[in-house]
C-alpha cells in the first residue's frame, strides 16, 4: 500500500465508545497514530485497551465514533476489511489452531493454489520459509503448532499478521511469556519494521519494555483516555504508574506486621520447577505467616499454587513439609497433610452449586464424622456447618440452602469453612476477595488474619496490590514463573509504589 | 530409530489392522475365504460411510445421533415419495401387501436427496438456532423413526421386485462387493477433498480453534452446516447399500448404528474436542471394527460378547489415544 506524503494521521480514532451488557469498556477515546511510529496503550486489567484495539481490527463495532484512515473515513465490519485497509493483529488469546501446521495456519484462508482446488504444499512451505527468514526467526514449517513452543506460536502469529505487509501491526501482549532475549529480539524487528515505514501499536503490561521502544505511551483508565508521554519528555514510570491507578500511590511504608513463629517452617520449596510453567522455586512459609506472591498475568502463580496442592505435578524440585520431604501427587495427599487450596474459579472448581451449605461445607471432613462403617451422624453434619455460619457470619436462610444462592462472598466463606472445620496448617488462597465486596472482603481477610495468629501458614495471590500489603508479612514479585524480589513488612519499600515499580521492570 | 518409532506411533491404527487381520486368519480356517471377506466388505461399506460422514462432523466438534434413524427414513421416504408422484402417471409402486415393483432410479435419487435435506435440516438447527448438536441430532433421531412409522405404517417396504435394486448390496466386480469398492471411492473423495484442498484447513480449523477460523474470514457456519449434509449422504448411501442387500426397507433397520459409527470414529482416532483427525485412520478403523465382529461370528460368540469387545476396542482406543495433560 502506497503511504501519501502528507501530515495526515495514518490512523485517527475520534471519540470512541463502547459498551458490554453491564460494563462501559470505552468512553469518548481519542487516538491516533503516524507513519513509523511506535505507540503502546497502558491501562490496568479492564481499562479498555484490548476493547480499543479490537476495534481497530475490525472485531468490535464502537456505538460512537469514527475512524479515518489518511483522513479518509473508513469502517472496519470484519477482520478482513481490516487486513484489506493494512492494519494487522496479533490478538491476546491464541489464533493458532493446534492440530494444524505451521505452514497451513500461516496460509488460513489465503493458501496457495494449484488450478483453483487443489492446495500448492510446495509453493506454502516455501513461502513460509522466507517470510519466516525475514522475521529472522527459524520456525520447521511442517511442525504441527501443538508442538511449537509458546514464542514459536506467538512468532509464527506475529508472521500471520504480517502477511499482506500492513501499514499498521498492533500487537497485545505479545511478550507475555517471552524472556529478555526474546523481547529484543522482537523489539529488533520492530525497529527495522518502523524504519520501513511501519507504525506499531504495542500493549503490555511491562512499562519497562514499552517506554523502551515507544515514541509515545497513552494511558487508558476505566474506558477513558487520561493521558499520554512522549518519548521526547522522557518516560517517567512512576507518573505512568499513577495514571494508570488514578490516585496518588502510597509512598508510606506499611505498619510492620510480626509472623508469629519465625522459627518453625511449615513449608520450604526448594528448587521446584514444573516445566514451560515455573523453574526453580525457593521459598519458605513460617507458622503464624501470610505470604503474598504479586505478579502480572503470565507469572504462573496460579500454576505455582496448584503444583503445590497437588493439582498439577511438578518435574522436579523437593518440597518439605515441617522439615519433612513429602510427596504431593493430589489435593487428597495436601490434605492429608493439612494444605487446603482455594482457586481463583471457586464457581468450577471450588463449590458445588447445587448442594446446600450443609453438605459443601462437610464435604473434606466426611472421614472425621463417620464411623467404621461408613455412616454419618446427619445432626452432627448439620451442627457442624451451624457453628460456622455463626462464628464467621455467611448470610443464608437455612444449613440446607444451595449454595447457588449465596453472594459470591458469602461463597468464599462456605468455602473457608470447609477448610476450617478439616483443620488445616497451611491453606492456599488464589485471589481471596475475587467478585467480592467490599464489606465481605473485610471479614474474610480478618478470617485470613486469624488463622495466622493461631499459628497457620497462608500462601495468597492477588491483582490487588493494596490487598496484599494489608494483610501480608513478605510478598514474593514473580514474573512468568520465577521469583524475582522478595519484600518483607518491616522494610521500607513495602508500599504500593515500589512494588508495582518492581512489577513493571 | 526414533523416527520408526514416532512413524509407528502416528500409524498406530494401520499396525492394529494388520494385527486383527493375522489374528483373524490364525482364529479361523474361515476367515481367509472368498465368502468371509466379502461378507467382510460388505459390512464394512455399510458402518464405514456412515463413519465418513460421521468423521467429518465431529471433526467441526459437533455430533451426528441421527444417522441410524436416517438410514432407516431415506429409502422409506423416497419409495413413498416415488409412489406418490408415479400414481399421477398411473404407474402403481407398490404391489400387494407392501411389494415394490417400479421406481427404481426415482427410489435411488430422492433417498440421497432426502438424506442431504434432512442433514442440512440438522446444520440448519444447530447453527442457526444455535442448538447444542446432541440436542438438535438426538430430537432428529426421534423424529425420523416416529415418521418412517407413520410412512411405512410400520411394514416392511420390499424390494425384492425390484430386481435391479440388488445390484449395489450383492454384485461383485472381479470378486470384490461393489458396495465396498463405493466405501474406498467416498473415503478417497473424502481424504482427498480434507487433505489436498482448500475445504480441509478450513474444516479443521472450524472444529480446533472456531475463533480463528472466524478471525480469519472463514465462514465457520458454512461449514459447519456442510457437514451435516456430508454426514446425511453418507447415511442416504449407506442405507442404499443395506436395503439393497436386505432387500427390504422397514423402519427398524439400522437401530444402533449412529453409535457404531461414532465408535469407528472415535477407534479412528478422532474425537468430540473436534481439530484433529485422519480420515484414512477412520477407513481403517471401519476395517478393523468390522473384522473384528466378524471374528466374533466365526468364533461362535453370541451378540452380546460382541457388544462387549466393541466397548472394550473403544476404551482401548481411548487409551491408545492418551495425550499427556
Amino acid at each position: 500500500m502506497i503511504i501519501s506524503e502528507n501530515d495526515k494521521d495514518l490512523l485517527k480514532l475520534v471519540n470512541i465508545s463502547k459498551k458490554f451488557p453491564g460494563v462501559r469498556a470505552l468512553n469518548g477515546v481519542n487516538f491516533n497514530i503516524n507513519k513509523s511510529e511506535i505507540v503502546s496503550i497502558v491501562g490496568q486489567n479492564g481499562a479498555g485497551k484490548s476493547t480499543l484495539v479490537n476495534i481497530i481490527g475490525g472485531i468490535y463495532q464502537p456505538d460512537t465514533g469514527e475512524i479515518y484512515i489518511e483522513g479518509k473515513r473508513k469502517r472496519i465490519f470484519n477482520p478482513l476489511i481490516a487486513e484489506k485497509i493494512g492494519i494487522g493483529m496479533v490478538h491476546q488469546e491464541s489464533t493458532l489452531v493446534p492440530a494444524l501446521s505451521v505452514y497451513a495456519n500461516l496460509f488460513l484462508n489465503r493458501e496457495h493454489t494449484k488450478n483453483l482446488f487443489f492446495l500448492n504444499f510446495h509453493k506454502m512451505k516455501q513461502n513460509t520459509k522466507e517470510i519466516f527468514n525475514v522475521l529472522g526467526y527459524k520456525i520447521e514449517p511442517n511442525l504441527l503448532v501443538e508442538d511449537l513452543s509458546l514464542i514459536e506460536r506467538r512468532v509464527l502469529e506475529i508472521a500471520k499478521a504480517m502477511f499482506f505487509n500492513p501499514n499498521i501491526l498492533i500487537l497485545d501482549e505479545v511478550t507475555a511469556s517471552f524472556g529478555a532475549k526474546e523481547v529484543d529480539r522482537l523489539f529488533g524487528l520492530m525497529k527495522e519494521l518502523k524504519s520501513k515505514g511501519m507504525s506499531i501499536i504495542f500493549i503490555s503490561h511491562r512499562l519497562q519494555e514499552a517506554t523502551k521502544i515507544s515514541d509515545q505511551v497513552v494511558v487508558l483508565r476505566d474506558g477513558e483516555r487520561v493521558g499520554d508521554f512522549r518519548k521526547e519528555e522522557k518516560f517517567s514510570i512512576e507518573k505512568i504508574i499513577n495514571l494508570m491507578l488514578g490516585k496518588k500511590v502510597k509512598k508510606e511504608a506499611r505498619k510492620r506486621r510480626k509472623i508469629v513463629n519465625k522459627k518453625k517452617k511449615l513449608l520450604t520449596v526448594k528448587n521446584l520447577s514444573r516445566v514451560s510453567d515455573f523453574n526453580n522455586l525457593d521459598f519458605n512459609l513460617h507458622a503464624g505467616e501470610i505470604l503474598g506472591f504479586a505478579g502480572f498475568k503470565g507469572s504462573r502463580i496460579t500454576e505455582i499454587f496448584k503444583t503445590l496442592y497437588g493439582i498439577l505435578s511438578k518435574s522436579s524440585g523437593e518440597i518439605l513439609f515441617k522439615d519433612h520431604p513429602v510427596i504431593i501427587r493430589s489435593p487428597k495427599d495436601a490434605l492429608q497433610l493439612g494444605i487446603g487450596m482455594i482457586t481463583n474459579d471457586r464457581e468450577k472448581e471450588g463449590i458445588a452449586l447445587i448442594r446446600s451449605l450443609e453438605e459443601n461445607i462437610n464435604i473434606s471432613s466426611l472421614d472425621k464424622f463417620t464411623n467404621k462403617l461408613f455412616v454419618f451422624n446427619p445432626k452432627i453434619l448439620v451442627n457442624n456447618a451451624k457453628k460456622f455460619i455463626k462464628d464467621i457470619e455467611i448470610k443464608t436462610p437455612s444449613v440446607k440452602q444451595e449454595v447457588l444462592y449465596l453472594s459470591g462472598g458469602n461463597r468464599q466463606k462456605v468455602l473457608l469453612a470447609k477448610f476450617l472445620l478439616r483443620g488445616l496448617d497451611i491453606l492456599i488462597v488464589d485471589e481471596p476477595t475475587k467478585g467480592i465486596d467490599v464489606k465481605t472482603k473485610g471479614a474474610i481477610h480478618d478470617l485470613l488474619n486469624r488463622l495466622k495468629f493461631e499459628g497457620k501458614g497462608i500462601i495468597i495471590t492477588s491483582p490487588e496490590i493494596p490487598e496484599l500489603l494489608s494483610i501480608c508479612d513478605r510478598i514474593l514479585i514473580v514474573a512468568q514463573g520465577q521469583i524475582e524480589k522478595e519484600i518483607t513488612s518491616s522494610q521500607k519499600d513495602f508500599n504500593e509504589a515500589n512494588i508495582l515499580h518492581s512489577m513493571h521492570v | 530409530m526414533v523416527n520408526f518409532m514416532l512413524f509407528l506411533r502416528r500409524n498406530i491404527i494401520l499396525i492394529i489392522f494388520i494385527m486383527i487381520f493375522i489374528i483373524g486368519s490364525l482364529i479361523s480356517k474361515a476367515f481367509l475365504s472368498l465368502y468371509n471377506l466379502q461378507n467382510i466388505a460388505i459390512n464394512v461399506s455399510i458402518i464405514g460411510v456412515i463413519a465418513i460422514g460421521q468423521m467429518v462432523v465431529m471433526l467441526t466438534r459437533q455430533i451426528d445421533l441421527s444417522v441410524g434413524a436416517l438410514m432407516a427414513f431415506c429409502p422409506i421416504a423416497a419409495i413413498k415419495i416415488t409412489q406418490f408422484i408415479l400414481a399421477k402417471y398411473g404407474i402403481r409402486v407398490i404391489q400387494g401387501a407392501n411389494y415394490v415393483s417400479e421406481g427404481l432410479e426415482m427410489i435411488i435419487l430422492f433417498s440421497i436427496i432426502f438424506g442431504c435435506l434432512i442433514g442440512y435440516l440438522n446444520g440448519f438447527i444447530t447453527v442457526k438456532a444455535n442448538v447444542p448438536p446432541l440436542i438438535t441430532t438426538l430430537g432428529m433421531l426421534f423424529t425420523l423413526r416416529g415418521i418412517s412409522y407413520i410412512l411405512s405404517g410400520g411394514f416392511p417396504l420390499y424390494l425384492t421386485s425390484l430386481s435391479k435394486f440388488r445390484w449395489l448390496g450383492t454384485e461383485t466386480f472381479f470378486n470384490v462387493p461393489v458396495c465396498f469398492l463405493l466405501f474406498i471411492l467416498i473415503g478417497l473423495i473424502g481424504v482427498f477433498l480434507l487433505n489436498y484442498t482448500k475445504i480441509g484447513p478450513r474444516v479443521y480449523s472450524t472444529g480446533g480453534n472456531e475463533r480463528a477460523a472466524i478471525y480469519s474470514g472463514i465462514n465457520v457456519n458454512f461449514f459447519k452446516i456442510m457437514v451435516y449434509v456430508i454426514s446425511g449422504f453418507c447415511a442416504s448411501i449407506a442405507a442404499l447399500i443395506y436395503s439393497s442387500r436386505l432387500e427390504s426397507a422397514e423402519v427398524a433397520q439400522a437401530t444402533g448404528y449412529e453409535f457404531i459409527s461414532i465408535a469407528i470414529v472415535i477407534i479412528g482416532g478422532t474425537t468430540l474436542e473436534g481439530g484433529r483427525g485422519r480420515l484414512l485412520d477412520t477407513v481403517f478403523a471401519a476395517l478393523i471394527l468390522a473384522i473384528v465382529i466378524n471374528i466374533t461370528n466365526l468364533v461362535g460368540l453370541l451378540v452380546w460378547y460382541q457388544n462387549l469387545i466393541i466397548g472394550l476396542v473403544i476404551i482401548g482406543a481411548a487409551f491408545a489415544y492418551l495425550r499427556k495433560k
